[in-house]
């Protein structure tokens, strides 16, 4: 009876090892493979058949079907350019400009705000995101998006963000050209101001 | 003593990062299982398991869906006969992405790949390739079971009735080729 208590106290402190491993090492190993890109970051190739258990496991976490490269390459924006996280109950701009590598043009991109659980944000105005083909540029060229709970009567485009919690801003970026992959960590791409609600 | 204690934590550490290898190679399984149950992708096999209509912030079938795309999964068992997957094909960004048993996207195929606006695979398992195929992309799976998954972008939105009927006419039903 004795040996059977000790070795179950031994098998639950494997497990609880186990467990401790594999929350803290898919985080850091997420750091390894992703790239930076000012305040974005990429795994290039996230459903990529080659990818290591690591990267696997942690996509689980994201989301479960990635697509991998050519196709689509997805980044994740969870800091402004002052690389505070983005909360709920600031105000943000995220402008850019056409998003693309030298003269290639994505097929189409958008830009998701996700609340901390990985879910859209809750918005009576149904707008969830923006994409290449209905965001509404300024007469330069360029973008911007405001992010916060009431829309910004000068600027077009707004994203809801959640009440007082943690959000992350996805862009996706779909048949981007070899040129974009090869360029990850250089390619314009928007940034993200805190402002003054 | 000292010495005993640190060769029986030593043990158990080595026995905990082997779990630990072993919970992460497996991670998938338990992400898939919850996704299966949610969707009921464990009763509706060789078949489209749903279409979803632009994603809203009640969506919680998967998590960071893009309200920019149109869904539709057939979930697929190719072990013994193999699976024909057909399909209209919008004028506007469309892809099909085939995934093994394990998330792995081995196969993407987009409006650019298809001839005539129209699809028409062969998804075959490694033992099940049919003895004939007609006018077809044959696409072999690396396992037995796995997802094929259609994206079709929605862009500004104007044309998401014409979406709606192209993503209504995907099929995917086993072959016969007898």
């Amino acid at each position: 009876m004795l040996l059977i208590k000790k070795y179950t106290i031994y098998s639950l402190v494997i497990i609880a090892i186990a467990a401790i491993f594999t929350y803290v090492s898919i985080p850091i190993y997420k750091n390894i493979v992703t790239i930076k890109n000012d305040i974005w970051t990429t795994i290039p190739s996230a459903g990529d058949p080659k990818r290591s258990v690591y990267t696997r496991a942690f996509i689980s976490t994201q989301g479960l079907f990635a697509l991998s490269k050519p196709e689509s390459v997805y980044f994740e924006a969870n800091n402004d350019i002052e690389e505070i996280s983005l909360n709920g109950s600031l105000c943000y701009i995220l402008s850019g400009n056409e998003i693309q590598s030298a003269s290639i043009i994505p097929r189409w991109w958008s830009l998701t705000i996700y609340n901390n659980d990985g879910y859209l944000v809750e918005s009576t105005e149904k707008q969830y995101s923006y994409n290449s083909e209905n965001i509404i540029y300024n007469s330069n060229g360029e973008f911007e998006v405001y992010l916060g709970h009431r829309p910004n009567k000068n600027i077009s485009n707004w994203l809801k963000t959640p009440t007082e919690d943690l959000f992350s801003v996805v862009l996706r970026v779909y048949q981007p050209g070899e040129e974009f992959f090869s360029n990850l960590s250089r390619v314009d791409l928007p940034i993200v101001k805190k402002v003054d609600c | 003593m000292v010495k005993n204690y640190f060769k029986k934590s030593l043990i158990l550490i080595v026995f905990g990062f082997i779990l630990h290898l072993f919970f992460v190679n497996y991670f998938h399984v338990g992400m898939l299982w919850i996704f299966d149950r949610a969707s009921g992708a464990n009763e509706s096999v060789n078949t489209v398991l749903l279409h979803t209509d632009t994603a809203n912030s009640d969506s919680r079938g998967l998590k960071r869906p893009s309200s920019d795309i149109m869904y539709s999964i057939c979930t697929y068992d190719v072990q013994y006969k193999p699976l024909v997957i057909t399909s209209s094909i919008p004028d506007s960004y469309w892809s099909i992405s085939f995934y093994s048993d394990n998330t792995d996207n081995y196969v993407t195929l987009n409006d650019h790949d298809i001839e005539n606006d129209y699809l028409k695979v062969y998804l075959v398992g490694v033992n099940s390739e049919p003895k004939k195929v007609n006018n077809g992309t044959v696409v072999v799976s690396p396992s037995d079971t796995g997802y094929a998954l259609v994206r079709m972008f929605i862009g500004n939105g104007e044309n998401l009735q014409n979406l709606k009927n192209i993503q209504k006419s995907l099929s995917c039903v086993e072959y016969n080729d007898n």
